[in-house]
């Protein structure tokens, strides 16, 4: 069988010339090959050459290996799978870390008897329950009555500055009373029972002037 | 000859033991191919058991991420070429790229006979001319020519036309060749 060849075909087919020398090209191929070397000289020149060539590394290769079977012990190959099935059954089976954190995401969200359940968000809730109110008795306490419209809330200290506020606002004169010392005291309610003018009708001669009695004085006088 | 595609799918699915079964026979139909890219690679017997061994433990545990759609010895012979590189370097051992281990061995000792001389020069000057390839040429031809890769295989590993890998491979041979014709030159 003869073929048109052209350069081209030979370009193409050289490439082919080792898997032929080999045996390893389709029948098509081989065909073609063979067409080349009979129509070419230099074609054929090239698979003679590139043949020798091959025929030498091929024996460097089988010396190669006859050498390495040579060290091989016997039944290396027979051994060989039980050898890795055996290291494989012996170690433990690798976990990774995205399968453990699945595995405890799983174990959180798997069902669990409903007392269980009710029982854990209840002891939760008191928890938080109690925390808060272990914090908001321990720092913070409700303003005084009258400013809770405010809703602000204020330290003990300042509480107590505001109910005194609140009362000395209310109550004036009792509290600048209650501001003095023991002697101020007297000598005020003196000078009050000293200048005193007025007299009602129903009044005595000797407790015209008076206001308070000596009992009513004394009892005042605890509370300064 | 085993479906391996068959045979992944039962190692993927499987129960336990259906999946240790199709595993040894993936490995069985395998070992003997694996365990030559390794030899050629590394110095000894015992390193080329080691690294098969290992790369068949790494088949195992990744067998469950590979895509049914890739070929399972291109796959395969990756690992095994990884491990094998990653055996000389942590051992230090001496690359060997299949052949150089034995271009620093002598030549003979004076009780050979001029035969075996010969021959082992010989040897030496193809392990040279080998190794003097460009690396993608010298791959190429290890994978081809030693191995026994088909094209497409190679082109899997090497992300590579079939087109190229002939001419690579065909320009291997003939600079051999010239290599060779050069020292015969140089003797003469």
């Amino acid at each position: 069988m003869r073929f048109n060849m052209s350069n081209s075909d030979e370009n193409i087919y050289r490439y082919d010339i080792p898997d032929y020398l080999l045996g390893k090209t389709s029948p098509e191929t081989s065909t073609m090959i063979e067409s080349l070397m009979a129509s070419s000289p230099e074609f054929k020149a090239e698979v003679d050459e590139l043949s020798k060539t091959m025929e030498e590394i091929g024996s460097l290769s089988q010396l190669e290996t006859d050498a390495y079977m040579a060290e091989l012990p016997e039944g290396y190959f027979s051994d060989l799978s039980a050898n890795v099935l055996r290291r494989i059954q012996n170690k433990p089976p690798g976990t990774k870390f995205l399968d453990e954190l699945s595995s405890v995401l799983n174990s959180w969200f798997s069902p669990v008897p409903i007392s269980e359940f009710s029982t854990a968000i209840a002891g939760f809730a008191v928890l938080i329950m109690l925390f808060s109110f272990i914090v908001t008795f321990q720092t913070e306490t409700p303003v005084y009555s009258s400013r809770l419209s405010e809703e602000s809330f204020t330290s003990y200290e300042e509480n107590t500055a505001l109910a005194t506020l609140d009362f000395t606002q209310g109550h004036y004169g009792e509290s600048v009373l209650f501001s003095l010392s023991y002697d101020d005291a007297e000598a005020v309610l003196e000078n009050l029972n000293a200048s005193l003018t007025y007299t009602p009708s129903t009044l005595s001669d000797e407790t015209s002037y008076e206001i308070l009695s000596e009992e009513e004085v004394n009892e005042l006088l605890k509370y300064l | 000859m085993v479906n391996e595609k068959e045979l992944i799918h039962q190692f993927k699915t499987g129960s336990a033991v259906n999946r240790e079964r199709a595993f040894k026979m993936l490995m069985d139909e395998n070992k003997e191919r694996v365990y030559w890219v390794c030899r050629r690679m590394l110095k000894s017997h015992e390193d080329a058991n080691d690294v098969t061994q290992n790369v068949f433990l790494k088949v195992y545990k990744s067998l469950d991420r590979f895509h049914e759609d890739a070929r399972f010895f291109t796959w395969v012979y990756r690992i095994a070429t990884n491990e094998s590189i990653n055996a000389i370097r942590s051992k230090k051992l001496r690359h060997t790229v299949g052949l150089d281990s034995l271009i620093q061995e002598p030549a003979g000792n004076e009780s050979q006979p001029i035969e075996s001389l010969k021959s082992d020069e010989t040897k030496n000057d193809i392990k040279e001319a080998i190794l003097s390839l460009p690396e993608k040429q010298r791959e190429v031809f290890m994978m081809r020519y030693y191995d026994e890769l088909s094209y497409e295989e190679i082109a899997a590993i090497l992300k590579t036309s079939v087109g190229g890998l002939k001419a690579n491979y065909f320009h291997a041979f003939k600079k051999i060749e010239a290599f060779l014709k050069q020292r015969l030159n140089h003797e003469v």
